[in-house]
């Protein structure tokens, strides 16, 4: 077999065992660079996956009575074919192959999902190594988490201090914050003058449009910048279809009453500005 | 066994915090006043109920 051939039959069998790492990480909240610095490991690992995927769907093909070399012996068959009828029967002798990989990848993908699922939530979750960190995210699913920054940027004995929605986290390599995401946030400072540290009254981070909260606004805090960070869940949220449309309707009658308003204010202006020139 | 994702409520909290006219402690209050039972969630409609009773008041503070 040439070196082209065999390159290509490698990657092929490897590609299982990559779609489960891409399953697996799909959903973790560690960055990305973490998961990149150990490329030989993980090369390694998905060398050891693509293999126990391969023998485990082998195994289940001729248990089925399929046999499961047919998806294979056409690349070899190929090889060994004289050119103008290997280019001929490319298309019939890759075809085996090709679903084979496909279906093997998309078994690995949803495997290392379920994996991942299974460490993140389910019966697996000893293995985990930050497991508070897939609480948070669990709860930051289900419902609200308020979030309080502590910030260890300090001006005249005070703190900078941000709260908000908690939207996004991800973590380094020893389970602290590499950035954290807010939304709806707000800033204040811990005095640290007194005895006991008080805050001051808290500012919108954004200013409050006349229809509300934007949708998109995002306070990315860098973890060089954090001291402390206190989280309080608030609880999940049950949706309820007539709660949706109490809330629709109750933001379509928002958006109608200050549409209505806003003419009159125009006018006012104008009127005074009419008084001024007169 | 039930396999699921947690799902992402972004959108419903955006549009809880604009029916709040940008007052986040209000909706915070909100489903905190709305979680009756500690094994259950706040009922969305009650958290509803609560930003519009307390908005006005607000913001006659404010006014």
């Amino acid at each position: 077999m040439s070196l082209a051939w065999t390159t290509v039959l490698i990657v092929t069998l490897l590609l299982p065992g990559l779609a489960f790492f891409a399953g697996f990480w799909a959903r973790e909240r560690y960055s990305r660079e973490l998961v990149r610095s150990s490329a030989v490991g993980e090369v390694g690992m998905a060398v050891f996956v693509a293999i126990v995927l391969h023998l485990s769907a082998w195994q289940l093909l001729a248990l089925v009575g399929a046999d499961p070399s047919q998806y294979f012996r056409p690349l070899a068959e190929l090889e060994a074919a004289p050119k103008l009828l290997a280019e001929e029967q490319s298309l019939t002798k890759l075809w085996p192959p090709l679903v084979y990989t496909v279906c093997m990848s998309v078994a690995g993908f949803a495997i290392g999902q379920l994996v991942a699922w299974c460490i993140m939530f389910g019966w697996l979750r000893p293995l985990a190594t930050h497991q508070w960190a897939y609480d948070l995210l669990k709860e930051k699913r289900r419902g609200v988490v308020t979030t309080y920054v502590f910030t260890n940027v300090l001006e005249s004995r005070r703190a900078m201090m941000y709260a908000g929605h908690l939207e996004e986290f991800y973590l380094d390599a020893n389970g602290s914050f590499s950035y954290v995401v807010l939304k709806n946030c707000t800033r204040y400072y811990m005095k640290l003058e007194d005895d006991s540290p008080r805050t001051s009254k808290r500012e919108s981070l954004f200013r409050v449009s006349n229809i509300g909260a934007r949708r998109w606004e995002h306070l990315v805090i860098d973890g060089k910048y954090i001291a402390n960070i206190l989280f309080d869940p608030l609880g999940h949220i049950e949706q309820t279809d007539k709660g949706a449309a109490r809330l629709e309707a109750e933001l379509a009658r928002q958006i109608a009453h200050l549409g209505r308003r806003r003419p009159r204010r125009r006018s006012r202006r104008v009127s005074r500005r009419k008084r001024i020139a007169a | 066994m039930n396999i699921s994702w947690p799902k992402d409520n972004s959108e419903l909290i955006a549009k809880l915090v604009q029916l709040a006219g940008g007052n986040v402690e209000l909706v915070n209050n909100a489903i905190r006043a709305s979680k009756v039972d500690p094994a259950k969630g706040a009922d969305l409609e009650k958290i509803v109920d609560y930003i519009v009773r307390h908005r006005a008041r607000v913001r006659d503070k404010v006014a």
